[in-house]
């Protein structure tokens, strides 16, 4: 094999994946490019950028409502998904029962019910409890989507924690709650705090849930942003998703700061 | 792992008892929920569900059901459905595992960069996605003029609300976990199969055909059942990018629950999709187990 051929493919083989890549962000550094338009029309910024369609959004009580909403559902589908996905990664993980397998998996069921369908399912079963349109309905529902992603992270972290930590402050005396808060908790912190944070992502940026669940009280971010997609292409919405790309940009930076702790 | 493992069933279950709540009150209770509304009678036309008769209670009846066999309408929704998902899977996979392929063979950092890339678009909002798509594919938007710049087209192509908006969003939306699942199984392939099948005079091409793409399959064919699952309950995109053409059972189930107020149809799509995607996974369960007995056989 010689030198020549074979380093003109890598060539052509690392343009492709650039170019490939550079598809794959296109639309959404394109949104967020535009977010910054001076004018009315829709054209991305060239000479001077501007935070005017940002003021407006600020400014603006349907829009600052739904980011409100948008964060109090998020902070409580993490707290639900941060419970239930640790809790059930902990039982996975050391102890032993009959069920352990078919538990394993129904975690993972919600991943792949469509949203539509959760939403069906959800929507007469809040109404009959009187929820519908709550704050609660939503972030259960976002709670339920986020529990495979905590309880994978949590458990793949809890695989990881060497046994013989636990068993040597078990062996001391230390008791199984003083143990986990003293051993095991602080070990699975980051995989934690990159579960929490995905969790709130994914809540922040659910939108079909939100729309089956949601009333005029409690409009998500999404929920506002869908009907100005039907119909008009409203620069407010640049300046929502320039928002929200914000957030979940943050996040990732702490999830990476989070798992390089981990490595350290 | 765990060499020791308690096995007190009470503390585990006080341990599981937020999820399994969870799971029975929130998920089996609303899906046998969902069941049972489909097979109420519906109560719409009553003026926007103010008197709560989006069903009628007590009822029990195969109205729903009856509708939706005899329907023409719904038959061409779940006939396109059907053959939407299966194309997307398709090119999903098409396009998924060049890319797996080359982001595999990157060196470390880059690689790294690269799949941060990949995942941001499934974290990000979708809506945010399908804005910036829409802002893209436009008449006045760059992709159409990179077309007439380049003389591809001489008038503007549509490319919003019709099969080919859809089928573009659609990739976007699946491609982040096609692509992931595609990286892990390329990098689990042992890498000295390739050097041996090099060694003993392979081109580059045929030890890509007769041994990296073979030992891939697995991961190829569990990137066309999800990609199928996915696409199969695809709700967003035909809504924002596709025309009446372009109808999901998905978009029928919000169109039937929200614009006619006729909850038991609705409940009963869902129903019917819910049945589908056990039948797809079914099918997948009973393949892997065929193709490991055939593999244990040779």
């Amino acid at each position: 094999m010689s030198a020549g051929p074979v380093s003109s493919w890598m060539i052509l083989a690392r343009a492709t994946a650039a170019a490939l890549l550079a598809l794959v962000l296109a639309p959404l550094v394109y949104a967020v490019w535009i977010s910054f338009s001076p004018g009315e029309l829709l054209e991305p910024p060239t000479g001077a950028w501007s935070l005017r369609w940002y003021r407006q959004f600020f400014e603006n009580p349907q829009w600052t409502a739904a980011l409100r909403n948008s964060f109090e559902i998020a902070v409580l589908a993490v707290a639900g998904a941060l419970v239930a996905g640790t809790g059930a990664a902990l039982a996975v993980t050391r102890y032993h029962f009959r069920g352990r397998e078919v538990f394993n998996l129904a975690i993972m069921l919600p991943l792949f019910v469509p949203a539509v369908v959760l939403g069906m399912a959800l929507l007469p079963f809040m109404r009959a409890l009187g929820l519908w349109g709550s704050t609660f309905s939503i972030a259960v529902a976002h709670s339920l989507w986020s529990l495979p992603v905590v309880f994978l992270v949590t458990r793949s972290a809890l695989e990881g924690v060497d046994s013989d930590l636990e068993r040597a402050a078990r062996g001391l005396g230390a008791g199984p709650i003083r143990t986990f808060l003293r051993v095991t908790l602080p070990l699975i912190a980051p995989a934690l705090g990159a579960g929490a944070v995905m969790a709130f992502v994914l809540s922040l940026n659910e939108s079909v849930m939100a729309l089956f669940l949601g009333t005029p009280n409690t409009e998500t971010l999404p929920k506002v942003i869908w009907p100005n997609l039907r119909y008009t292409l409203s620069p407010l919405v640049a300046a929502a998703s320039g928002v929200s790309m914000a957030v979940t940009v943050a996040g990732l930076l702490g999830i990476s700061r989070l798992t390089l702790w981990k490595r350290r | 792992m765990a060499p020791h493992k308690p096995s007190s069933p009470l503390q585990a279950l006080v341990l599981a008892a937020p999820a399994l709540a969870l799971l029975l009150f929130f998920f089996l209770v609303p899906a046998l929920l969902l069941g049972r509304v489909s097979l109420y009678e519906g109560g719409g036309q009553s003026g926007f569900g103010i008197g709560g008769s989006f069903y009628k209670p007590g009822t029990w009846s195969l109205h729903a059901y009856r509708d939706l066999l005899t329907d023409g309408y719904f038959r061409s929704i779940l006939a396109f459905t059907l053959k939407f998902c299966v194309a997307e899977a398709l090119v999903t996979v098409a396009i998924a595992y060049p890319m797996a392929f080359l982001i595999s063979r990157m060196p470390g950092k880059w690689k790294l960069a690269a799949v941060a890339v990949v995942t941001l678009p499934k974290l990000a909002n979708v809506l945010v996605v399908i804005y910036g798509l829409k802002l893209l594919m436009g008449t006045t938007g760059m992709v159409n003029q990179f077309l007439q710049a380049f003389g591809l087209s001489a008038a503007p192509v549509d490319l919003l609300h019709n099969l080919t908006g859809t089928m573009v969003a659609e990739t976007y939306l699946i491609l982040p976990y096609a692509v992931l699942i595609l990286i892990v199984t390329l990098d689990r392939i042992d890498p000295s199969l390739a050097q041996a099948a090099r060694g003993l005079g392979a081109g580059p091409w045929r030890t890509f055909w007769r041994v990296t793409f073979p030992l891939s399959m697995p991961g190829v064919a569990l990137v066309f059942f999800l990609s199928l699952i996915f696409a199969f309950g695809a709700f967003v995109s035909p809504h924002l990018m596709g025309s009446p053409e372009e109808l999901t059972i998905a978009v029928d189930v919000q169109k039937q629950t929200f614009e006619n107020l006729n909850w038991p149809r609705g409940a009963a799509e869902a129903v019917i999709m819910l049945a589908t995607l056990i039948v797809i996974a079914l099918v997948w369960q009973a393949l892997t187990l065929a193709s490991k007995r055939a593999r244990r056989e040779t």
